[in-house]
């Protein structure tokens, strides 16, 4: 991962689009080079897969989990955002990731700490994919962009195209999210900054494909979720 | 791209909509909110209605009077809101008006949790309705499965006109699986000559009611609506057998929980334990039949739910003391790993022997 990479990261998106996954997965591979690190998962629309069902593991790797104030990590879905996420925005050194809820109405939520952001040192970074049937197109991802943008309050300053069908992703599945991505990059003046990629596509990933590959390793499905 | 990645709810709903649903009426409740979520933001756009209805009493008599009416309707809930249904649904029975309803399942008893169950099987298969209804209930163990399946109950509840359920638990709404919306198979469906869509001045009003005071003739339509449930239980009674043919130990297990028994299977088998399953995927009508085809190897069989044991009752009827019944299950949201139900495999097989 990028050293240069801002301080903060903020993951926006449609819901489904895999934010968790890929916060656990930015929270871990942070953790391997920086301490402190912490994860908000300040969802507060989605019931079930949220980033804090892996506190444990996250924790094991040293990174500080920050969710809800009313404290359990499955079964509550009330819109609860503990404090605490203000430790990590005010403390100057604490490598962040924050897992928004999924659609404008999740990312609502960051609307309260967009003040806190100093975009010198913040990365709002919209997920993408395009298996997805409300953003399968370079219209419909731009629209998601604006609405996140007005709901939230801030500016969002990079794509990460995690275009996959789970087990049964194919190489032409990442190339036509690729393309997507590429269209609202023109559009927008977004980079794409990160590719998310299934384990099984890691060494046939094709050139040519905007961003940095980093895994998608699906820490939120148990092994009987498989689909294939 | 043809496959698509969706939620399970949303693929139910949009399946419904591909089955030619343009009436949706519902309340809110977790874990199935992306159904009406769905539903508000697409059936307008295929020339349907939403309605969120002021409660889930509300939403149901609105299904029933719009499948009154001959409309492809469909209400979806979670346990407790389908708990407040279930006397719409005894109505619509008993009118012989066809419907869809979807229970996303969540633990229980009461408002319970929001997190995945299948405790709600005596409610589905047994009815809290009052007098003696059934209903077709389908049981997906998958989000194609669940796609496929609701498309086709529009089609089969306007066939028999009778209401068909989706029976899901909390896993089945949430998780999220690539899914293909494909022909769906169809019917022989007669006009609907009964609905009330207004004489025109031509002919006598139709009448939907469940009310018949005389008892001879009360008796009469009970005895036809027996007619039509075992027409049910002869033609859409439906299963799946996984590494059955030499099994000497049979799961009997549906929906999520299923998943997790086939990985138990597939590492039983490696072991040297010949595990198979029979998957009900209608749980009413229960796969009787599929027991009956069982080899003399078999020496137990188990059933295996998200519940604190309500299935297993029909395993039972359908076993008919041929072989011990065992039971594992979690309940409240809990789900059993594919460890404890080896474990529970192996404990029973000692057991008996």
């Amino acid at each position: 991962m990028n050293v240069d990479q801002p301080r903060i990261t903020v993951l926006t998106g449609h819901y489904g689009s895999g934010k968790s996954e890929l916060s656990i997965q930015l929270a871990l591979r942070l953790a391997e080079h920086h301490s402190p690190v912490a994860l908000a998962d300040v969802d507060v629309v989605n019931p079930y897969f949220r980033s804090r069902e892996r506190r444990a593991l996250l924790e094991r790797h040293g990174v500080r989990v920050i969710a809800s104030n009313v404290g359990f990590d499955r079964g509550v879905d009330l819109p609860a955002v503990s404090a605490e996420i203000y430790a990590p925005l005010r403390d100057g050194r604490t490598r962040t990731v924050i897992d928004s809820g999924g659609d404008p109405v999740g990312a609502r939520v960051l609307a309260s700490f967009r003040r806190m952001f100093d975009p010198r040192e913040t990365d709002v970074l919209c997920v993408v994919n395009v298996a997805r049937p409300q953003t399968a197109t370079a219209h419909a991802v731009i629209d998601q962009i604006d609405a996140i943008q007005h709901a939230s309050g801030l500016t969002i300053t990079g794509l990460i195209n995690n275009t996959h069908l789970l087990e049964q992703t194919e190489r032409a599945h990442v190339e036509a999210g690729n393309d997507v991505c590429c269209v609202v990059s023109e559009r927008t003046g977004l980079p794409i900054r990160y590719v998310g990629v299934t384990q099984h596509l890691w060494h046939t990933l094709p050139a040519g494909v905007s961003g940095e590959p980093i895994p998608i390793a699906m820490h939120l499905r148990e092994a009987w979720m498989n689909s294939t | 791209m043809d496959k698509v990645l969706m939620k399970g709810n949303e693929a139910i709903a949009q399946a419904a909509i591909h089955g030619g649903c343009r009436y949706f009426f519902g309340y809110p409740i977790t874990p199935q909110n992306e159904i009406p979520e769905y539903m508000a933001r697409e059936m307008p756009k295929a020339g349907g209605v939403f309605l969120q209805a002021e409660s889930e009493v509300a939403a149901i008599n609105m299904v029933y009077g719009a499948a009154g009416a001959g409309a492809r309707v469909m209400t979806s809930s979670s346990s407790p809101g389908i708990a407040l249904k279930q006397e719409g649904f005894s109505y619509i029975v008993g009118s012989e008006v066809p419907c869809v309803i979807v229970n996303i399942m969540r633990g229980g008893p009461g408002l319970g949790g929001i997190q995945p169950s299948q405790a709600d099987y005596y409610q589905a298969t047994r009815g809290g309705g009052n007098g003696d209804y059934n209903m077709i209930v389908f049981a997906p163990a998958n989000i194609q499965e669940a796609a496929d399946l609701t498309a086709e109950a529009f089609e089969i509840a306007d066939y028999y006109r009778n209401p068909v359920m989706i029976l899901g638990d909390g896993m089945i709404g949430q998780m999220m699986e690539p899914v293909l919306f494909r022909e769906t198979p169809k019917r022989a469906i007669e006009p609907k000559t009964w609905a009330t869509t207004g004489t025109g001045g031509t002919r006598e009003p139709n009448i939907i009611t469940s009310l018949h005071l005389d008892p001879a003739d009360l008796e009469k339509h009970n005895l036809h609506l027996q007619q039509k449930y075992a027409r049910m239980r002869r033609n859409e009674t439906r299963y799946e057998y996984f590494e059955i043919e030499d099994a000497e130990f049979v799961f009997v297990s549906y929906g999520t929980a299923s998943r997790i028994v086939r990985n138990a299977i597939i590492e039983l088998r490696q072991s040297g334990i010949r595990a198979g399953m029979i998957r009900p995927i209608t749980v009413w009508p229960f796969p009787q039949t599929a027991f009956d085809q069982l080899g003399t190897q078999v020496r137990a069989v188990m059933a295996v739910e998200l519940s604190c044991g309500q299935m297993v009752d029909d395993v039972h009827i359908a076993v008919r003391g041929r072989w011990p019944v065992g039971f594992h299950g979690r309940s409240g949201g809990m789900i059993p790993t594919q460890r404890e139900i080896v474990e529970a495999c192996t404990a029973l097989l000692e057991e008996v022997t």
